[in-house]
């Protein structure tokens, strides 16, 4: 009866990566694909005659392939969470969220990229 | 005495170890001496050894451990469960929020300094019995309470299942695709709005800079004028205006009725600025022949419309040029045109056309103007 009190039970698993974050980076993978295919950013830039941010010119060069590969980071998050893990993997799961952080933090770069050709714009009306 | 009543004597106190040194070394000198006592001195040591084995404690056989964590009773404070009175430590009756015997589901605790204790399901102090809130942690103690290892094991929330799961990415990828194109269009839409704003201004720019050329051409002519002059410079017959002071201006120059001249033809010319800064005006006989081997110029004003392409230098403007109908004449023009118009390819056709090609060597462009909507209209050709 001890043995079976003192014997270590199964250590409970958890998500790989918590569910608000995953959602919230997948979704802003989609909207910058959503945006990366209908973006007119490049003609805008040229228009403007102003040079392409570095960070515009990969989705504006390859929409398609930008898209296309946003859709698949947004997926492979959102398949993280149904992977599960024990507690103590502390590691993997901060490298699970640091890549959910990350793929957002691009998407923002993205969707940055094509408003800073507003503010361009802004800038050369003014002068 | 004789030494074997001596160690008669001695032998009892031997076996059972009561001599002192001294006398113990001399009851082995005489046991040595007597060998015939030995065997009363090994009687003696046999019922030593069974009295020191039947009087000897009894071990003991049962050791009064805590149920919770298998060490000794009297190593902390005991308390008694209330239900069972299972001896347990204080703190592990504590830990355990209630008595850790199996099938009991106690939590609450005698002992000997108090009567009656219970343990807090929140914060595992002791509490006194029947207090309405915990005297630590302020948790309310109303309710069945039961110890660590009585309470329901929480079951696990069963995963989601698969499609359930697969609908909320598919929904998740629609929208996101959804809201990002919204956005896109939207900030296209803004974005055709802010260019077109910024393309009047630019035109705006342009038609003031084209003003200031204007009166600087003016200023020129009259200089030209007054010193070169008389002219023959007879606007009723030749309908050769001075330098267009807008758009509007130009529109006369350019109906049919009025610019046709003898073996002249006003034609709308697409230039740069520094093209026609050099041949401000040129005035014609009164038979139509120019006295200058320039072509002439009669108004001009700035494209202005768009902004710049990158690949063009910027600021095209158009003047009213009339241009000689004859082959011989215009051949002879065409020699007589600026190099540097040539180089980007403006010439007169067979059919008094006046053609342009931009420096980067694309289509040929014709040039003319609405004079009833004053619009410019462009006829790219597909030759060169």
């Amino acid at each position: 009866m001890s043995e079976s009190k003192t014997a270590a039970r199964p250590e409970p698993s958890v998500q790989l990566l918590p569910g608000w974050a995953a959602y919230g980076a997948a979704l802003v993978a989609f909207i910058v694909a959503g945006q990366t295919l209908t973006t007119r950013v490049r003609e805008m830039y040229d228009s403007m005659n102003i040079e392409l941010p570095v960070i515009a010119e990969l989705p504006t060069a390859h929409p398609h392939a930008v898209a296309a590969a946003f859709v698949a980071i947004g997926l492979a998050i959102l398949g993280l969470t149904r992977v599960h893990v024990a507690r103590s993997a502390d590691g993997l799961r901060a490298a699970a969220f640091g890549l959910a952080v990350l793929s957002a933090v691009a998407g923002a770069g993205f969707v940055f990229s094509s408003v800073f050709v507003f503010m361009k714009l802004q800038q050369s009306l003014i002068q | 005495m004789t030494e074997q009543e001596e160690l008669l004597e001695l032998i009892p106190l031997l076996a059972c170890g009561a001599l002192e040194p001294h006398e113990k070394a001399r009851a082995r000198e005489l046991l040595e001496r007597h060998p015939e006592i030995h065997s009363h001195h090994s009687s003696y040591q046999e019922l030593d050894g069974l009295l020191r084995r039947t009087l000897a404690p009894a071990p003991a056989l049962v050791r009064r451990q805590c149920p919770f964590c298998k060490d000794d009773l009297r190593a902390a404070a005991e308390v008694l469960c209330a239900k069972c009175l299972t001896p347990h430590h204080k703190e592990c009756f504590s830990e355990n929020r209630g008595c850790s015997l199996l099938g009991c589901h106690g939590t609450r605790s005698v002992s000997a300094d108090e009567p009656s204790l219970d343990v807090c399901p929140t914060c595992g102090e002791h509490t006194p019995s029947e207090a309405p809130f915990c005297a630590w942690c302020r948790t309310p103690l109303g309710g069945e309470r039961a110890p660590r290892h009585a309470r329901p094991i929480a079951v696990a929330e069963p995963p989601r299942d698969l499609p359930r799961f697969l609908a909320a990415c598919a929904a998740l990828l629609v929208a996101g695709l959804s809201i990002g194109w919204f956005f896109e269009t939207r900030q296209n839409v803004l974005m055709d709005q802010v260019l077109a704003q910024g393309q009047q201004l630019e035109a705006q720019r342009f038609l003031k800079g084209a003003e200031a050329a204007l009166l600087s051409l003016r200023d020129a002519e009259e200089i030209y004028r007054r010193g070169r002059g008389p002219f023959a410079f007879d606007s009723g017959n030749f309908y050769i205006e001075p330098y267009a002071g807008s758009m509007s201006d130009l529109a006369p120059i350019m109906s049919a009725s009025r610019f046709e001249a003898p073996g002249y033809r006003i034609r709308l010319v697409l230039g740069q600025p520094s093209t026609f800064s050099g041949n401000a005006f040129v005035p014609l006989t009164t038979d139509g022949t120019p006295t200058s081997t320039s072509p002439i110029y009669t108004g001009t004003y700035v494209q202005g419309y768009g902004l710049p392409p990158a690949t063009i230098t910027p600021i095209y403007r158009y003047a009213a040029l009339a241009v000689p109908t004859n082959d011989d004449e215009r051949i002879r023009w065409n020699r007589l045109l600026p190099s540097a118009e040539e180089r980007e390819g403006l010439f007169l056709d067979a059919t008094g056309a006046i053609t342009h090609v931009p420096p980067s060597g694309g289509r040929w462009q014709d040039v003319s103007i609405d004079p009833n909507t004053l619009s410019v209209i462009r006829n790219p050709g597909e030759r060169r």
